[in-house]
This record gives C-alpha cells, sequence and structure tokens, in this order.
C-alpha cells in the first residue's frame, strides 16, 4: 500500500499495491526500510533493462508462459468488454442482429441516457443523483462511525471482553447483500420492529420506509450499511491505535492530562494521517461499491425515485437487453470512478505520501 | 522517587521529557497514576457499557431472524418487534416448511453455491498464484504484465459489455459464466506478486541450482512458505462466492437450477410473503420460513468466520479499500 518516495512511485508499471494490515503497520512503522527496499527493487529493474530480449526470452519464457491464462483470463473479462463498450455505446445494439450488424446510431444512446427514459424525465440521472447522495452518506457518516468506534474500542482496558465485543461487532460483515435486504424489509415494513420503534419513541410515521418515495430512504439505507461495516471497518484503526507509542500517553499523564484530552490530543492525531489515507482512497471507490442492496430493493411502482443508482440502473438495462443503454451507462460509471480514484490517489500521495499506485 | 521524578519533570521541555522517559521507563511507571480516579472509573464503566451496546447492535437483528424462525408462524407474523425469544413458542415447524419447499429446492441452492464456492476458489487460487509469480520474477515483461493488471483495477468496463462478452463466449447458462467472472481480480493477482516476493531470493536461487523447474519452485518451494498471505484472497474470495448473486442473476437469470443459495432465498421470500396476502387460509408456517433460510443461509458463514479472526483483521485494510 504504502509508497513512500512520490518520485520512484511514477516510475511505469512497477506497481506495489500492498493491502493487508500487517503489511501496513509495518510500512507505517518503518518508513525508512520500505523505501530502500524500493530503491533496491528499481535498481534491480534497471539492471534487467540491460539484459538482450533474446536472452531474457530464452531464460524466462517459461514464466511467459505461465502468465498465458492470466493473460487470457485478463483479456476475456476485462480487455475484450472494454474494447466492445465503445461499438456497443454508440450502436442501437439488437440481440438478433449481433454487433457487427447492429445499425449505428451516433450519439442517440449518450441522448438517451440524458434526456429520455423514465416517465419524468431521464431515470438517468435520478439514478446518478441518488448514487450521489448514497455514496454521499457513505464517506461521511459510513465513514465517521468506524473511527469512533475504533477510539471507544481502544480505551477498553479487558482485553478478552475486547476481542469479544470486536469480534461481534464485524459479524454482520459477513451477511450476504441478499440478506441485509431481507432483513431490512423485515425490519422496515409497516409494523416491523425499527418502524414501530421510531414510531413510538419520536412519532415517526408508521409506513412501509422501504416503499416509500422520499430521501428519509437514504438515512435507512445508510443506517444499514453502517451497521453492517462498522465493526469491520474500525479494526484498521484500533490496530493503529495500539500501535501508537505508549511514552507519549505516559508523558501526558505527567503532566495532568485525563483520558479525554489524551484521545483528543494523542490518539486522534496519532491515526489521522491513516484517516486521511484511507478517506482518500475510499473517494475512489464511492462510485462502485455498496450499491448491489440497490438492485434488490428497486421496485419500480414504490421506491423507483430513490432507490435507483448507478448500478441498479446499468444491472436493470443489461437485463432487459438493453446492452447500448446499459454500456453508455457503465461507461460514465467506469470513467467517473476512475477520474475519482485517481484523484483521490493523487491527493493521499501529495498529502501524506501514501498511494495505492 | 515519585515526587523527584514528577518535579524533575516540571522543568523540562517536551522533547526533553520524551528523551528522559525513554531512558529511564521504570521510573515513571511507578509515578502513573492512568485511571484511577472516580471519574476515570465512571468513564470506564460508561466506555464499556457504550461498546457492549454496540456489539449487541450488531448482532440483535441476525437474533432477532434467529428467534423468529423458531417461532410459531401467526405469533411472529401478528407480533411487532424485535424478537428476543420465540413468539408463540418453540418450533422446528419452519425449518421443516424449508427443507420441503418446492421439492427441496433449497437442496439445488446449497449445491450450486457449494459448486461455485469451489469452483471461483479454485480457478481464483490457481491465477493469482500463477500471476502472482509471474510477477514476482525479473523478466523484461514483467512491468507489461504487472501493469495489464493494475489496469484491470483502476478501470472496468461494467456489467453491460461483459455480460456481452460472457454471451458471445457461449457461457450464459453455465456455472462457468458465474466461475470465471468472479474468480478473482487484479488487485488479488497483485496482493499474490507481494506474498511470492516476501520470499528470500536465496531459497528459489538454490533451488534453481538443484535444478528444479519453475513449477516445482513455484507449488512446493515458495507457495508453501507464503501462503498464509495468499490466505487473505483465499478468504475473501469464500466470503463473496458465497454471498454472490448478481453473476448468477445476469448470466443464468430464470434458470432456477443454477441458481445459488441466495437466488433461492429470494424466491422463498417471495412465496412466504404471499401468506400475508391471502389471510383467511393462509399456511402460517410458511411465512417463518423465510427466516429460517435466512439462517440456513448464513449459518455456515458464521460458524466458519471465527476461526479466522486473525486473517480476516490482517486483511481488513483490504476491505476497507474495497468497501
Amino acid at each position: 500500500m504504502v509508497k513512500t518516495s512520490p518520485g520512484a512511485a511514477d516510475t511505469a508499471a512497477e506497481e506495489e499495491l500492498i493491502l493487508s494490515g500487517s503489511e501496513e503497520s509495518a510500512a507505517l512503522a518503518a518508513p525508512v526500510s520500505d523505501a530502500a527496499a524500493e530503491k533496491e527493487n528499481m535498481a534491480r529493474i534497471k539492471k534487467i533493462g540491460h539484459v538482450p530480449w533474446k536472452k531474457d526470452f530464452k531464460t524466462n519464457w517459461v514464466i511467459y508462459c505461465l502468465f498465458l491464462p492470466v493473460l487470457v483470463w485478463l483479456i476475456l473479462f476485462h480487455y475484450l468488454p472494454i474494447g466492445f463498450s465503445i461499438p456497443l455505446a454508440f450502436k442501437d445494439y439488437k440481440d438478433h442482429l449481433g454487433i457487427f450488424n447492429s445499425p449505428w446510431n451516433g450519439w442517440e444512446n449518450f441522448k438517451y441516457l440524458f434526456t429520455g427514459g423514465g416517465v419524468g424525465g431521464s431515470e438517468f440521472l435520478l439514478a446518478l443523483r441518488n448514487t450521489f447522495a448514497i455514496g454521499g452518506l457513505n464517506l461521511t457518516i459510513g465513514f465517521i462511525v468506524p473511527v469512533l468506534f475504533a477510539l471507544l474500542v481502544s480505551q477498553l482496558r479487558f482485553k478478552k471482553y475486547k476481542r469479544v465485543c470486536q469480534m461481534l461487532s464485524y459479524l454482520p460483515n459477513f451477511v450476504a447483500s441478499v440478506v441485509i435486504v431481507q432483513i431490512m424489509q423485515n425490519l422496515l415494513d409497516r409494523d416491523g420492529a425499527l418502524t414501530m420503534m421510531f414510531h413510538n419513541l419520536f412519532g415517526a410515521p408508521n409506513t412501509n420506509w422501504l416503499a416509500d418515495d422520499t430521501p428519509a430512504f437514504w438515512g435507512w439505507y445508510i443506517l444499514f450499511s453502517v451497521w453492517q461495516g462498522f465493526g469491520y471497518g474500525s479494526i484498521t484503526y484500533v490496530s493503529a491505535i495500539s500501535n501508537i507509542s505508549e511514552d507519549l500517553y505516559e508523558a501526558a499523564a505527567i503532566d495532568g492530562a485525563n483520558r479525554w484530552q489524551m484521545m483528543w490530543k494523542i490518539t486522534l492525531p496519532g491515526i489521522m494521517p491513516l484517516i486521511l489515507m484511507l478517506w482518500l482512497l475510499q473517494i475512489g471507490v464511492v462510485f462502485k461499491v455498496g450499491f448491489d442492496r440497490t438492485f434488490l430493493l428497486y421496485n419500480a411502482s414504490t421506491n423507483a425515485d430513490v432507490c435507483d443508482t448507478l448500478f441498479s440502473y446499468t444491472m436493470r438495462m443489461t437485463l432487459n437487453g438493453n446492452l447500448g443503454i446499459a454500456t453508455v451507462s457503465s461507461l460514465f460509471q467506469s470513467v467517473v470512478g476512475t477520474v475519482l480514484m485517481l484523484f483521490g490517489n493523487w491527493i493521499s500521495r501529495k498529502s501524506a505520501g501514501v498511494s495505492m499506485f | 522517587m515519585k515526587e523527584s521524578t514528577s518535579q524533575q519533570q516540571v522543568q523540562l521541555s517536551p522533547e526533553e521529557k520524551l528523551a528522559y522517559l525513554r531512558a529511564h521507563p521504570r521510573k515513571i511507571k511507578s509515578g502513573m497514576v492512568r485511571g484511577k480516579s472516580v471519574g476515570s472509573v465512571i468513564a470506564d464503566i460508561i466506555i464499556v457499557l457504550l461498546v457492549g451496546a454496540l456489539a449487541l447492535v450488531a448482532i440483535i437483528p441476525m437474533w432477532h431472524v434467529l428467534m423468529s424462525s423458531f417461532s410459531d408462524g401467526r405469533s411472529i407474523f401478528y407480533y411487532s418487534g424485535i424478537a428476543f425469544v420465540p413468539e408463540g413458542g418453540f418450533t422446528f415447524r419452519a425449518y421443516e416448511e424449508l427443507f420441503s419447499f418446492e421439492d427441496g429446492l433449497i437442496w439445488t441452492g446449497y449445491m450450486n453455491t457449494i459448486l461455485y464456492v469451489i469452483g471461483t476458489l479454485a480457478v481464483g487460487l490457481v491465477l493469482n498464484v500463477l500471476a502472482g509469480y509471474c510477477l514476482s520474477r525479473k523478466t523484461k515483461l514483467g512491468g507489461v504484465m504487472s501493469a495489464l493488471c493494475v489496469f484491470t483495477v483502476i478501470f472496468s468496463a461494467g456489467q453491460g459489455p461483459t455480460f456481452y462478452v460472457v454471451d458471445m463466449l457461449g457461457l450464459t447458462q453455465t456455472r462457468f459464466a458465474v466461475i470465471l467472472t468472479e474468480c478473482t481480480m487484479g488487485m488479488y493477482m497483485i496482493i499474490g506478486a507481494m506474498a511470492f516476493r516476501s520470499v528470500p531470493e536465496e531459497t528459489v536461487e538454490s533451488a534453481k541450482l538443484e535444478g528444479a523447474g519453475h513449477l516445482r519452485i513455484m507449488f512446493s518451494i515458495m507457495l508453501p512458505q507464503c501462503f498464509s498471505l495468499f490466505m487473505v484472497t483465499v478468504l475473501f474470495t469464500f466470503v463473496a462466492a458465497w454471498n454472490s448473486f448478481i453473476g448468477a442473476r445476469l448470466y443464468n437469470a430464470g434458470i432456477t437450477d443454477l441458481y445459488p443459495l441466495q437466488l433461492i432465498l429470494q424466491r422463498i421470500k417471495e412465496s412466504s410473503d404471499r401468506v400475508a396476502s391471502q389471510i383467511g387460509n393462509a399456511n402460517w408456517a410458511r411465512y417463518p420460513m423465510q427466516f429460517a433460510g435466512v439462517i440456513a443461509a448464513t449459518l455456515p458463514i458464521m460458524v466458519i468466520m471465527p476461526f479466522f479472526q486473525k486473517q480476516l483483521e490482517s486483511g481488513a485494510l483490504g476491505g476497507a479499500v474495497k468497501g
């Protein structure tokens, strides 16, 4: 994950994408050794550069052969779809005609995306709005709660109790989307437990919230996202907090700081770089991740206006056989997602010195 | 000792103090009175209760489902609250209904899910290991190979074109569509490369001198040494494959015989909800069947997960970034 020297990061295609917690903590602890390893790596690469192609093939042909299955897989399921996006996007794709005989229709698919569609205008624009709304809530509430939970958990002194609570808190993360949706439907029904709870406590109307065409839907959606993710999301922070030097707390204790002050002045600043980094990286996936439940919850006659997202829209278009529209929508989603990802990554590298690529 | 230490400290700047503390850790420990005051004890109690409450919140919905699945159908249908105990007496009726639903449709779901999980894990692991080994070796094309993997992390074509290609390859309406599209991703290949890089180069060199070929080096010398790093990808692939429904919904739409458990669950839910609309001659045991289905689909994962707590925690950063 961690690329400490920004200069080396730009050297083409030498990926260093470390995404495991242990690596992370190791890198946080020892950025110097990481940089040294990187330099060594670059020196190695340079040396290889001088080997003539013929000799390289003679020694490494087995490796290239071993890579063939991977290459075939990458081409079939990643590069071929990317290649076919272009004709699909600009054609009026008809299943019975096939891609070569379907007529070209210029920018019609794009036009349809932004103007046509639903009864009241473009379904796609609504889906875009909802994606931004849910994604935005994910980036704020969905991001803050795990941090707060980690701060709380790290204050616990009973090790056993801490382990058990953490374990329980991240069980929901492994529950299937289909199951989460069924639980949502059960609890938020007209006489569901959550609906009744909010009705009795705050006087909220007891309606079927998931069939409700108001932005309250986003609130419920994010509530369940937070429920599902807060425990697992907090693990990284908990381990980062436990890596903060005990000396700092001791020094503060001698100065007479209380726990509250220590949390604000030591713990939080201590994990701030990590928080910032994860937030910036989260920006990159905010368009792509966490929307599969909208596809399951979508109901054309009740909650279409607030539930439809780019994911569910694209899924629906694909299933309906509107591959042209689906492709344009996917393309839009991918391009915006990629731009956001590179942007978040770039800022993260500039400000915190860490990045994914 | 205590007094003298703290009095000394008052005069020191923070840097000096830290240096002093590092040099004399023992001295300070004796003077430490962290969290022994009344306020601190109260804070401790509040924190313990709060964290406990949040941990409960995390599992209460699942508990509600579990208890609902053991409840009497009519009672749980008219009950509007969290079921902490089985409503209307403990019964297994819901599970009987579940396993006899449409001639044991759920077993089809189990079988398909298991096939998908095994296929996904096997193909995914082979691809990850091959890619990881190739990317970790010094070759002239190494940069190109890793660029090919990294690019798929940054940019993807999306469901529409992928569906087109899978259909074009004739894979739709087969299990291979789900297995091949969901078996791995660029990210896991890169993790694989890192795993192989963690093996000391001397090990590989000495194996080469003894005449071991690439396959031998990869599978019987390097892989056993770094398999713990692959474990994260295996676990995530397993969870994702068990919970997956998108692939089957997209590529095998309408073919119940190829549906995994998750899609069968949806069928069960729809059928069980129909009870609500035909009050009068309703088969009430059908209603809690949906809860029994959820438990049947979730229990295997919930049972397995605690054994892998350590690996899951080490993979948490990847999960956080990936979402």
